[in-house]
């Protein structure tokens, strides 16, 4: 067998590749079945990883490094669920040559079935948000295997741009690993950059060196990896397992001289900005826009960038074409003017240029938009962000404006960008600016209710909605995009009643204290208040509407519980009574008091009209796994404080 | 008012007349569709087609290439932001060979004026490899905005002739003016039905040159919407149905979709596996030694279906081959009877496959043959030595035993396909009968729930429930949870115990377990809700909405358009053994009723057994689908259903008043 150190592995897979039809056999070994996994070993999960490797080979070939990747995995498949993973996909682009790509497929009864790209299907890969890409993935659907099947895959791509980009590598998944293997090939005179992280953070891992022919091999490997199960409200898999991360800082060209494509955040910025240079250039039909919106606006630098602003997120359609470096380099804001549809980067730098015809600086800027766990710039390279906004440069400020967003107001940003690692991108250098990071003061939802409630229990009244911060984009954007019977139908469901309907709504909103706040009324009326039982009504919060935060069940808990944002919501109902009602017990004014958050709530009798108060605040986003207890009791006590009824004795 | 109303045509014997080959034209849509709609009529969506227009020629001539054109023509306003989505546009080619022989898209602006699609915003994209393969082409529009008007046309070529069509007209969106018009040569004879459309409206004949010519309009469609207990989309949305009865070639008629018996003749020669394909490698086994007929082996292939193989729902294709179905160990409706057909065979029993429907969900037309109209396989066990009188065997029933047919079938007409051979031929012919689909009545379909329920002084509820299904919910359970793992199986019991009532915490649940015969099943929870029951002076109230249910906001609506549908029959009864605090007794409890909607029968009865309240409650619906007239006394009935878990029984220390049926409700 020849040794993967002594000869460049990418020969062989040019070999492979000029030989595919004539000569090539599975690139496999025997299958050592005495130490498979059984069902009963692992009886949560479906399959157990017995390899996961990937093994990457940089070399300089015609006037370019490029990197040959073979990524091997092997797994068993241990119950019915798992009957599908022997399905196989691996994606490729402009950027990379698939090589070879083949499974093997062996059944208990140790019969095997090899397959190769030949008999695989190759289609483009357009995701879900992106109208067109030119990035294409193999595919091969094999018929449900039996359990106790071993699955084997072999993957060989050559990396065309590898400079550009980030490698990665995981340890760690939905299931258990017996082994994990990241081997990098580094050239002699080449300097490699590598970091290890768990959890976006630092992580101990360094890799093992091995001497190799005309370089040196790095190593990180680790055995007996646990699966990572998945907790409700945790972070993904991915942003959970120790991961190292590989790029070429720099190498070496035929004449032996050093090159490097960037070698710090700073010079990559730097490299993103010539990728884009040129594209936010005005044009008369550009400027002539920017006229015409700012014709009546104020001096205040800070209005027009704003006017501009709303009228790029008002008026250009997202829509998401990636065809090459597509997927850094934006469309000329000239084209998108025209079209009126764009991206991300698109949309920023249309508004870059419309900017600048008004004599207001911006940058570029890209981050990785999130769910809860922002991501970090390991190192300089391609494929560690997915979304690009734009740094507005006011003078004495620098403002974050994302005009992909509909409606979320100049100077504020959704949640998705906030407490995010951003790049500026200048012409000077990159520059990592960490986003803002909203808190319950900012994100606001007021309910107040007027009801009068009649012996029957039916109910009508007013309810008033007040919102800010991302309550009101979001609510906002519900309101813009439909329909107005559907506006209608939104506030319905912004009061959270269980029960009853909303008409007549009325929206409005407004800046206060330059900030958005979005309002809406409407009429309610509702079946019945609370519960009608035996000869007493029981009205109580948990009866009314639906509970703020979560049930969090009791659990051992491995990883952190986030949440989007923090939030304070802010509930008051004003019951008027009938005659025939009498209140025979109040329940106690409850407090809940935790370092996450906090729950007050009073129910009082004014005359004859129940007064309830309800307010709910969540302090904390992220709440680590050994204060899971204490979270779990807050909203417990938060969910049998609103259970408590107020108990109406009916006369 | 729409209504199932028919409109039907059957082509005429056309002369054979040599033609010349003709295509579709296209130009851009009149005037009157291209102006803006007015938007209060379509409050509530975010987008309409002022015109949609579907069009196909079908070409078939004697020693001529034959090909398929069908054209789409698509006008769209855009109402809303949301209605964007419209603005991006994907065309997916029938096929690897399928040719785009005609493609144009525009914006008509506000102002009236027309944006064209650029070129460079065009993508065309193809996947490689497959058997079938296919193109794509992606565009997006330019320019778009509320109150935008996309326009769309484009024509796909097919070197085939399409013998069957059977779209729906209804999208997501209403419809203002919807245009088919199916063409033709004349040596192609058709069938062509149009369903649940308004009355009157008619085909429209005529022949151009050497081909025939349909017409069919619709105004006013509604957005295609769904809703609670409606019937499936075939029976109350219109569609249409194409399919080509037989075509002229030279002096030969050959006969497509003639009958019954020429629809299903390709399907025959699959399921009877005329080329040995479908059981390659197949090399299960029943064990049935102790049998002393065949009956008992029947059953007895029936009990190792049920073992081997999971039930994964119905579906209306042929199924993967019989060697995967087993190793994969679950198979749809198709897959079990096509392997216990086998294991019959081998057994030397003679069975029949019967193509049939099941009941209620599938708008069938006995009179337009086509056999993708018949979504479901059953077998028909003939009278043979051994067995006395025929009987039919459904295998994806599993929790039927011989002789008995499940509620699906029961009633139901099968094309019931034998093969013969006629006179020397090597060949086989399949020939049809319609038979009604009879047998025994299965297991029925009960959901049971029984808690046993007690509350201390301090309004602490700690029950104990135990769940049972039997027939056809039994088989479903044991196939949705047959793998399911421990974890999983906590978290659907804390699910049931939240459901009602947050502050619920699970004690203890078991996994489900079966009876051999897989017609019933059962599992136990455990589960306690603090300060559950409310301390109102010297009374205890407990109010019952921790009881789960599954009618839970059910026919919540006053007012009703559409007819009310039961696809089956079941029962979902609960039993709740209720008892309260030491010293405490029962003071007040809510009358026992029953009320028999017809569709619905509900029943609550309540007792007393000592100090132990005892409230049994049960909803049966029967299937079918009820006029909207009938929707009152349903609602009424389930409402008596629910009053259950909307109200309380009450304890009180000491007894202090008798116990009766409270005036207070």
């Amino acid at each position: 067998m020849l040794n993967e150190s002594d000869v460049p592995r990418f020969l062989l897979a040019f070999c492979c590749l000029a030989l595919l039809t004539h000569c090539r056999t599975a690139p496999f070994s025997d299958l050592d079945r005495s130490n498979l996994p059984k069902p009963d070993d692992h009886p949560e999960v479906d399959a157990v990883e017995l390899v996961r490797e990937r093994i990457v080979e940089y070399a300089f070939d015609s006037g370019a490094p490029i990197a040959m990747t073979t990524e091997h995995r092997t797994l068993v498949v241990l119950t019915e669920d798992g009957q599908n993973l022997g399905d196989f996909a691996t994606t490729y682009s402009e950027f990379t040559d698939l090589i070879s790509a083949d499974v093997r497929i062996t059944t208990p009864d140790g019969k095997h079935k090899d397959y190769d790209v030949s008999k695989m299907t190759d289609f483009p890969l357009i995701q879900g948000y992106v109208l067109y890409d030119d990035a294409r993935a193999v595919s091969l659907d094999v018929p449900a295997v039996p359990v106790g099947t071993v699955v084997e895959t072999r993957v060989v791509k050559r990396e065309k741009k590898p400079s550009y980009f980030v490698d990665r590598f995981s340890f760690g998944g939905h299931y258990p690993l017996r082994r994990a293997s990241f081997r990098v090939f580094e050239p002699e005179g080449w300097k490699l950059d590598h970091r290890a992280s768990k959890a976006w953070g630092p992580y101990e891992m360094e890799p093992r060196v091995e001497a190799g022919s005309g370089g040196r091999w790095l190593v990180w490997e680790q055995s007996d990896i646990a699966r990572t199960k998945h907790e409700d409200y945790a972070p993904s898999v991915w942003d959970l397992v120790p991961m190292v991360a590989v790029r070429i800082a720099s190498w070496v060209d035929d004449d032996g001289a050093p090159q490097a494509e960037f070698d710090s955040i700073a010079t990559y910025g730097q490299f993103l900005h010539r990728l884009q240079e040129g594209t936010a250039k005005p044009t008369p039909a550009i400027r002539a826009k920017v006229e015409e919106i700012l014709k009546d606006a104020p001096k205040d630098p800070r209005v027009r960038a704003q006017k501009l602003y709303d009228w790029v997120q008002e008026n250009v359609r997202y829509v998401a074409v990636e065809v090459g470096m597509g997927g850094w380099r934006p469309y000329e804001a000239a084209e998108t003017f025209k079209t009126r549809h764009g991206d991300c980067k698109d949309k920023a730098t249309l508004l870059k240029a419309m900017l600048e015809v008004d004599g207001i600086e911006s940058y570029l800027a890209s981050l990785y938009s999130h769910g809860g766990t922002p991501r970090k710039y390991l190192m300089p390279g391609l494929g560690q962000s997915n979304h690009a906004i734009l740094a507005v440069n006011l003078g004495d400020e620098l403002v974050i404006a994302d005009p992909t967003t509909r409606t979320v107001p100049f100077g504020e940003l959704p949640h998705n960008d906030q407490e995010a690692e951003l790049l500026l991108v200048k012409a000077t250098g990159g520059e990592l600016y960490p986003t803002a990071q909203s808190t319950e003061q900012d994100n606001v939802k007021r309910l107040s209710f007027d009801l009068t409630a009649e012996a029957s229990g039916a109910t009508k009244g007013v309810v008033k909605l007040e919102t800010t911060g991302q309550f009101a984009s979001s609510l906002r954007y519900n309101l813009v995009a439909t329909s107005e019977e559907s506006g209608q139908d939104e506030v319905r469901g912004w009061a959270w009643l269980y029960d009853g309907d909303v008409k007549n709504a009325k929206f409005d909103e407004a800046y206060r204290d330059g900030r958005l706040v979005v309002t809406a009324q409407g009429d309610v009326t509702m079946d019945e208040v609370g519960r009608d039982v035996a000869d007493v009504r029981l009205i109580s919060f948990a009866e009314i509407m639906v509970t703020p935060g979560p049930k969090l069940p009791p659990m051992e808990r491995k990883f952190p519980v986030v949440f989007r944002r923090r939030e304070h919501r802010d509930t008051t109902i004003r019951l008027k009574v009938p005659s025939s009602w009498e209140v025979s017990t109040l329940p106690e004014d409850q407090v809940v008091e935790s370092p996450f958050g906090r729950y007050t709530q009073s129910w009082r009798l004014e005359g004859d009209t129940l007064v309830a108060h309800g307010d709910y605040r969540l302090k904390e986003r992220r709440i680590e796994a050994a204060r899971y207890g204490e979270l779990e009791a807050f909203f417990g006590e938060i969910i049998a404080a609103r259970s408590r009824p107020v108990v109406v004795r009916l006369k | 008012m729409m209504g199932w109303v028919r409109v039907s045509v059957v082509a005429a014997l056309a002369s054979m007349t040599m033609s010349c080959a003709a295509s579709l034209g296209w130009q851009w849509a009149e005037p009157q569709f291209v102006k803006a709609p007015d938007a209060k009529k379509y409050d509530g969506h975010d987008a309409v087609y002022l015109l949609r227009e579907h069009r196909l020629l079908m070409y078939q001539e004697w020693g001529k290439d034959s090909y398929t054109e069908r054209q789409r023509h698509d006008v769209v306003a855009i109402l809303t932001e949301k209605g964007f989505r419209y603005a991006n546009f994907r065309i997916i080619y029938p096929n690897k060979n399928s040719d785009l022989i005609a493609f144009a898209a525009r914006t008509i602006n506000e102002d009236g004026t027309a944006t064209p699609l650029e070129p460079e915003w065009v993508f065309d994209d193809e996947v490689k490899g497959d058997e079938n393969g296919a193109k794509v082409r992606v565009f997006t529009f330019p320019n778009v905005k509320v109150g935008s008007i996309l326009e769309v046309q484009y024509t796909l070529r097919d070197d085939y002739v399409d013998w069957y069509e059977a779209p729906f007209v209804t999208t997501n969106i209403p419809i203002e003016k919807y245009n088919l018009e199916l063409m033709g040569t004349k040596s192609v004879r058709y069938s062509v039905n149009a369903y649940n459309i308004e009355e009157g409206s008619e085909w429209k004949t005529s022949v151009d040159g050497d081909y025939w010519r349909l017409q069919w309009q619709m105004n006013d469609v509604p957005a295609s919407k769904g809703g609670e207990r409606v019937e499936p989309r075939d029976f109350r949305e219109p569609w249409w149905m194409f399919t080509a009865l037989a075509y002229q070639s030279s002096a030969n008629l050959y006969e497509i979709h003639k009958d019954w018996d020429s629809t299903v003749r390709y399907r025959a020669k699959g399921l009877y596996d005329e080329d040995g394909e479908y059981y390659e490698g197949f090399d299960a086994e029943v064990d049935d030694k102790d049998c002393t007929n065949k009956k008992c082996q029947v059953q007895a292939a029936l009990d190792f279906l049920r073992a081997e193989l999971y039930f994964n729902w119905f579906r209306s294709g042929m199924g993967r081959k019989a060697k995967e179905v087993m190793d994969s160990k679950k198979a749809d409706n198709w897959e079990k009877n096509r392997v216990l057909w086998e294991l019959l065979r081998r057994k030397k029993i003679e069975s029949l496959f019967v193509l049939t429907n099941r009941k209620n969900y599938v708008s069938f037309d006995k009179e337009q043959p086509h056999y993708a109209r018949l979504k479901h396989l059953l077998l028909w066990v003939p009278k043979q030595t051994g067995i006395e009188e025929g009987f039919f065997v459904d295998a994806s029933c599993e929790f039927c035993t011989v002789g008995q047919v499940p509620d699906w079938a029961r009633g139901e007409e099968g094309f019931v396909v034998s093969v013969e051979k006629e006179g020397l031929s090597t060949e086989n012919t399949y020939k049809g009968e319609w038979k009604k689909i009879v047998g025994a009545e299965t297991r029925p379909d009960v959901a049971h729930k029984d808690y046993a329920v007690t509350v201390d002084a301090a309004g602490k509820l700690t029950a104990k429930m135990k769940q049972t299904r039997t027939g056809w919910g039994a088989q479903w359970w044991r196939s949705a949870r047959r793998n399911q793992k421990a974890d999983a199986a906590k978290r659907e019991a804390e699910g049931m115990v939240n459901r009602r009532d947050e502050r619920g915490k699970l004690i203890s649940d078991s996994r489900y377990s079966f009876v051999p015969d897989g017609s019933e099943g059962e599992r136990t929870i455990e589960f306690e809700i603090p300060d559950y029951g409310v301390l109102d002076q010297e009374r205890l109230i407990i109010p019952l909405s921790a009881l789960d249910t599954p009618f839970d906001g059910a026919f919540e609506k006053k007012t009703r358009d559409k007819p009310i549908f039961f696809g089956h029959t079941a029962t979902w009864s609960e039993r709740l053994a209720v008892r309260g605090p030491k010293g405490y007794a029962p003071t007040i409890l809510f009358p026992s009723k029953s009320i028999d909607a017809g569709a619905v029968k509900v029943d609550v009865k309540v007792r007393t057994e000592g100090d132990v309240v005892v409230i049994e409650r049960s909803v049966h619906h029967r299937e079918g689908t009820y006029l909207v007239s009938k929707y009152e006394d349903i609602r009424n009935a389930i409402e008596l259903y629910r009053s259950v878990d909307q109200g309380a029984i009450v304890f009180a220390k000491p007894v202090s008043e008798p116990l009766a049926p409270s005036a207070a409700r």
